[in-house]
């Protein structure tokens, strides 16, 4: 929708040559509310201004990027995945993608524990997070359906970090899974930097802690946008919250069959190569919003009051 | 044939930035793209850590090292398997 946007300066203003060149502007003659006033104005239509421009031209991108996508696609062929499946000759072992496993105690002790996450993320934290919510009418959680991560994907994580850390158990290391449970909150464009210092201040005081500094990403180039990790400090439990405006979700949606891709060990490294160039490509596009790339952690007065 | 690799300490909640939990490589080879683990079997093994890393994971810091630096943490790993067989 078009901003009705005043020019570059409403005021009238007299040529050089004009005889009225030297007479004040309309400016001078304004009492000093009535100019702030003028220039909160301008102020907040150019900003408005500025995000509409932005929007429009991340619009503009998305049909194009998702034709890259579709090209891709029909130049790499991707089988099936038919889904993880339990281990042929071994009753109650897990098998995923690419050779990863889960002997069945392992396994055993992964459904077990996964149980215990979903518990604690549907009756303490997604209720303490639709609360927040509630706070700012300006920005909501997007794709609340998949707050709790699914249990195959949560397999192939464990599969792959006891690779790194084969003394710890299956629970040790799912434990340490920062978005078993996660909610993204989006944000207007240029409310974005007081909506997630906003978010920040509301976690905090709901009790919640930031278990690592926040990562910021918006000046990376396969993605953009800021993911943290919380823990319910009673039961112990982490979480994910990312902060995004609609363009970094909305391209986060857009690359996330690639994503799918690249993590696969099957995929050639050929192909992995132009996937990462095809997320890129969708990073370049999306809009930055001001101040974002200075959000740090919260500073510590500002959280303790 | 062009390759060019960077090698990476892994940091978890673990382990610190002197003694890393691991080393990952991410090899770069004629328009490909691959990272692998040396994991405690011994062997270098795909890994997706760093491209989760990138799309956002908080889980784990990656430290870019030198080639000798990530030799080290390999010859570590490798004692380690030893102790603990």
């Amino acid at each position: 929708m078009p901003i009705d946007r005043p020019a570059e300066d409403d005021t009238p203003r007299a040529s050089p040559e004009s005889p009225a060149a030297d007479t004040p502007s309309v400016a001078e003659h304004e009492t000093p509310d009535r100019v702030a006033c003028a220039l909160k104005y301008r102020e907040t239509v150019d900003a408005a201004y500025r995000e509409y421009q932005d929007a429009r031209e991340w619009d503009e991108a998305v049909p194009l990027l998702r034709e890259a996508w579709e090209n891709h696609e029909k130049r790499w062929t991707y089988p099936e995945r038919t889904g993880p499946a339990v281990h042929p000759e071994v009753p109650g072992a897990w098998r995923g993608d690419g050779g990863r496993y889960l002997a069945p105690d392992a396994n055993a002790e992964v459904v077990h524990s996964c149980a215990r996450i979903r518990e604690v993320g549907e009756t303490v934290i997604t209720p303490a997070m639709r609360r927040i919510e509630a706070e700012d009418p300006d920005r909501h959680l997007a794709g609340l359906e998949y707050r709790l991560k699914g249990e195959d994907r949560l397999k192939e994580k464990v599969s792959e970090r006891l690779q790194l850390r084969p003394e710890l158990s299956p629970d040790q290391v799912l434990s340490a899974v920062p978005d078993a449970v996660r909610f993204t909150f989006v944000y207007p464009e240029e409310r974005y930097a007081e909506g997630v210092r906003g978010d920040l201040t509301r976690l905090h005081a709901k009790g919640f802690e930031l278990a690592d500094p926040l990562k910021n990403s918006w000046m990376d180039e396969q993605y953009k946008g800021i993911n943290s990790r919380w823990r319910n400090s009673e039961s112990g439990q982490l979480f994910e919250v990312q902060f995004h405006t609609r363009a970094s979700f909305e391209a986060k949606q857009l690359t996330h069959p690639a994503y799918e891709r690249i993590r696969n060990p099957e995929t050639s490294d050929d192909e992995r190569a132009e996937l990462e160039n095809l997320q890129r490509q969708v990073g370049e596009k999306i809009p930055i919003p001001p101040g974002a790339a200075e959000i740090e952690d919260h500073p510590r007065e500002e959280r303790d009051g | 044939m062009a390759e060019d690799i960077t090698y990476y300490a892994i940091v978890d909640d673990f382990s610190s930035r002197d003694e890393p939990a691991g080393v990952l490589r991410r090899i770069r080879r004629d328009g490909g793209l691959r990272d692998e683990l040396f994991g405690r079997d011994l062997e270098w093994k795909f890994s997706s850590l760093l491209y989760s890393a990138e799309r956002g994971d908080t889980q784990y810091k990656f430290h870019p090292v030198t080639e000798k630096e990530a030799m080290q943490i390999v010859d570590r790993i490798r004692r380690d398997a030893a102790a603990s067989d």
